[in-house]
């Protein structure tokens, strides 16, 4: 047994030392690469195809410009992917900052020509907003949950109208006169009033109104209720400060424009952000005072924000309506992103925005219609056993898929029977609502005339 | 205190030094040894400074050095009273339409849509105007009834023929090519991706008139919107320059239209081998047999 373990040792002892050695003598040799084919070798299938085979290499060099792309996806995604497309989009998503921002300096410089008429009249348009916000308060303040003392919550709302009307028409709020001594001097009315002292509360009730003035008199409801309309039309107007959280270094691109000079013209350039570029020619073009309206760092995080939006979002290509999905089908596009920008600018001609609605509305009930009817036919023509199977089989998938179509059409015609009802009980032509009748407008997915008639082309052709 | 040596322990530790020692003095052996340091001269004068010329060889108020750390093309913006051309590029529309946007959430303050909300829209009308392709169906095609093996034989030479004819040899792959181009704009031009992006925009259509036999409709119909994916997205590469955001969201889904086209030509092959027979090996359906990718 001893020597047994006197053996292990040993062995053990041998083994450590083997290793150590190893380690310390270990240089590590380069790896000789031997260049080989590609990985691959015959299969039942190619066997099937050996009567051919000779031409395979021909064919290969005959499509090698295809071949490129099929190979690229067959054998190396993923080196594809950090070694070409990462650059490529890095450099592109440069370009995009470049061009953008050329195209909106252009637009601005020349005066925000084509676009929406309250960008001319900017000030109009945020008085208006301020307006509506004021508005908004003024009635929260008569509301069950105010703030306001219910016996002065009249006199404190037309107070703060009053005050407003006055700011409004000086073109900025006045200093406000109710001083701490106007304020106990009200406090000293209502204590020399029909109660007496301690029938009123006593000090107790002195001290409370005393130490919360803009809680328990109307003078002090008032200064707290201007403070409050005057932050939230502050911040109505967008004037809050938004900081830059990244891209800074991402976005910083040469600006040149061209100056003349005695010997022609040069590029006189800077390097520096769009956010600062399309600023500075925004402070330009709407003036003195406008410069907080946008600022800098707002335009280069919006931009920032778009690149971050277009990095996550997942866009499916051809591969995913394919056999891994199950086949082509239709697929509906939407009203145009051109088509879009071309019909802005309903705030000049709000009824051009109802007409759209009932158009699309009356194309939603035709094809609703059609689509019964299709499915109707469809049904019939695979029920009827002298048709051939296939064209049974595609008319009873197409009917089956008719209910959904139709589903969709209804909830498209539920939501614009609810639009233009929001529309028809507008006031005036209150530029926000339309807007944002407008904004809900096109981000429905409409079916277009052409889609329609190309899904009821489709179905009368499985119906041959 | 015992003083006793255990003599195992003294002749372990005198191997394992005998062998640390070995080792070191076998693998630093023969190798080159640094030179002594030589003391420095206390005498020798320090170089003399030299600074940097502060150069701006393009004369464009940005000098030499600092144009090195910016990438990407200048900005050239138009002076005031320039005469005024709308964006025509998707790109031009998305930055106006995005400051537009950025107004009207200023100005309509709590009731307007929010930065997100801003985002989120023009990302989803760039997928409407340029990721959206328009998807080919039965109607686009003629479909003829007969299946027979000769028929499939004309059918898979026809489609070969058309991949022949067309193609472009000696070019690179569109990634390759469009990588080499932006990155060194003026020399590396976008022909190469030009003449890829015709190649297979006559795919497309010379696909597309084809007739097709009833049985290879669906992989006939996969290969023709294949083509069309690639063709739309190569030629967005090709545009880069004019108009590079519909270039870069093409870019996004780049890699699913070249898997897209490896299903679609594997699906050709598939619906062709059980023909095989009558082919000859002089037909030009052999190509197909490249495309052939063991199922996963």
């Amino acid at each position: 047994m001893k020597f047994l373990q006197y053996i292990c040792e040993k062995t053990v002892f041998a083994l450590f030392a083997l290793c150590f050695s190893f380690m310390s003598l270990y240089v590590p040799q380069p790896q000789v690469v031997h260049a080989g084919g590609a990985a691959g070798g015959a299969t039942e299938i190619t066997q099937i195809a050996n009567n051919i085979i000779l031409g395979i290499q021909q064919g290969y060099q005959q499509v090698s410009a295809m071949m490129n792309t099929v190979i690229s996806t067959m054998t190396s995604n993923l080196w594809i992917k950090e070694n070409i497309l990462d650059g490529i989009g890095w450099a592109l998503a440069k370009n995009v900052i470049s061009s953008m921002t050329s195209s909106i300096v252009n637009w601005i410089n020349s005066g925000f020509q084509g676009s929406p008429a309250f960008i001319t009249d900017m000030e109009g348009f945020l008085l208006g907003v301020a307006d509506r916000t004021f508005g908004q308060y003024l009635e929260q303040l008569g509301g069950p949950y105010s703030f306001i003392c219910a016996p002065f919550r009249l006199d404190v709302r037309i107070a703060l109208a009053v005050y407003y009307e006055s700011a409004r028409a000086n073109g900025s709020p006045s200093p406000t006169t109710c001083t701490l001594s106007g304020a106990l001097a009200n406090i000293e009315n209502f204590i020399d009033g029909t109660q007496s002292f301690v029938d009123a509360g006593g000090w107790n009730a002195w001290f409370t109104m005393t130490s919360q003035p803009t809680k328990y008199t109307p003078y002090g409801n008032l200064v707290e209720a201007q403070a409050q309309a005057s932050a939230r039309i502050v911040n109505a107007r967008g004037e809050e400060v938004k900081f830059l959280e990244f891209g800074q270094g991402f976005l910083s691109s040469k600006i040149c424009q061209e100056v003349a000079d005695e010997s022609g013209s040069h590029s006189d350039c800077t390097i520096t952000t769009p956010g600062h570029t399309i600023s500075q020619a925004l402070n330009k073009s709407l003036g003195a005072g406008q410069d907080t309206l946008v600022q800098a760092d707002e335009i280069n995080e919006i931009i920032a924000a778009l690149f971050g939006q277009l990095a996550n979002q997942a866009i499916t290509g051809a591969a995913g309506l394919l056999g891994l999905t199950g086949g082509t089908g239709y697929s509906y596009q939407g009203t145009p992103f051109t088509s879009q920008l071309s019909q802005s600018g309903f705030t000049s001609n709000p009824q051009r925005l109802r007409q759209l609605m009932e158009d699309s509305r009356n194309v939603e009930l035709n094809y609703q219609v059609a689509a019964a009817d299709y499915e109707d036919r469809l049904r019939a023509y695979s029920n009827n056993l002298l048709n051939p199977t296939d064209g049974r089989i595609a008319a009873r998938n197409a009917a089956d898929g008719i209910p959904a179509i139709i589903a969709d059409s209804q909830r498209l015609v539920t939501t614009l029977n609810g639009l233009i009802a929001e529309f028809d009980a507008m006031n005036g032509n209150d530029v926000m609502v339309i807007q944002s009748i407008a904004d809900r407008y096109f981000s429905l997915r409409l079916h277009t005339q052409n889609e329609v008639d190309a899904q009821l082309a489709f179905w009368q052709n499985l119906l041959r | 205190m015992n003083s006793y040596q255990n003599p195992k322990v003294v002749g372990a530790f005198l191997v394992g030094f005998a062998i640390v020692a070995g080792t070191y003095v076998y693998a630093t052996f023969g190798r080159p040894r640094l030179p002594a340091p030589q003391p420095a001269a206390a005498a020798e004068a320090a170089p003399p400074r030299v600074f940097i010329p502060v150069s701006d060889s393009d004369t464009d108020g940005v000098e030499d050095w600092r144009d090195q750390f910016v990438s990407g093309p200048a900005v050239t913006v138009q002076g005031e009273g320039a005469q005024y051309e709308p964006p025509e590029t998707v790109t031009g529309q998305l930055g106006v339409a995005l400051i537009e946007d950025l107004f009207k959430m200023k100005a309509g303050g709590p009731v307007a849509r929010t930065t997100d909300q801003i985002v989120v829209g023009a990302v989803e009308n760039l997928e409407k105007t340029s990721i959206k392709d328009t998807i080919y169906d039965v109607k686009d095609v003629t479909i003829v009834p007969d299946t027979s093996p000769e028929a499939v034989r004309a059918y898979g030479n026809a489609l070969a023929s058309i991949i022949l004819t067309y193609n472009v040899p000696g070019l690179d792959n569109e990634l390759l090519i469009l990588r080499d181009h932006i990155t060194s704009p003026g020399t590396v031009d976008n022909s190469g991706l030009i003449k890829l992006s015709a190649m297979y925009k006559n795919y497309r259509d010379n696909t597309l008139a084809t007739p097709v036999p009833k049985d290879f409709v669906k992989a006939h119909l996969d290969l023709i919107n294949v083509y069309n994916a690639l063709y739309n997205s190569i030629d967005a590469m090709a545009q880069a320059d004019a108009d590079p955001v519909v270039a870069l969201v093409r870019l996004k889904r780049y890699e699913d239209d070249a898997t897209g086209l490896t299903v679609a030509l594997n699906q050709i092959y598939n619906a062709i081998i059980p023909y095989a027979s009558v082919f000859e090996a002089n037909d030009p359906a052999i190509v197909f047999v490249n495309f052939y990718k063991e199922s996963p």
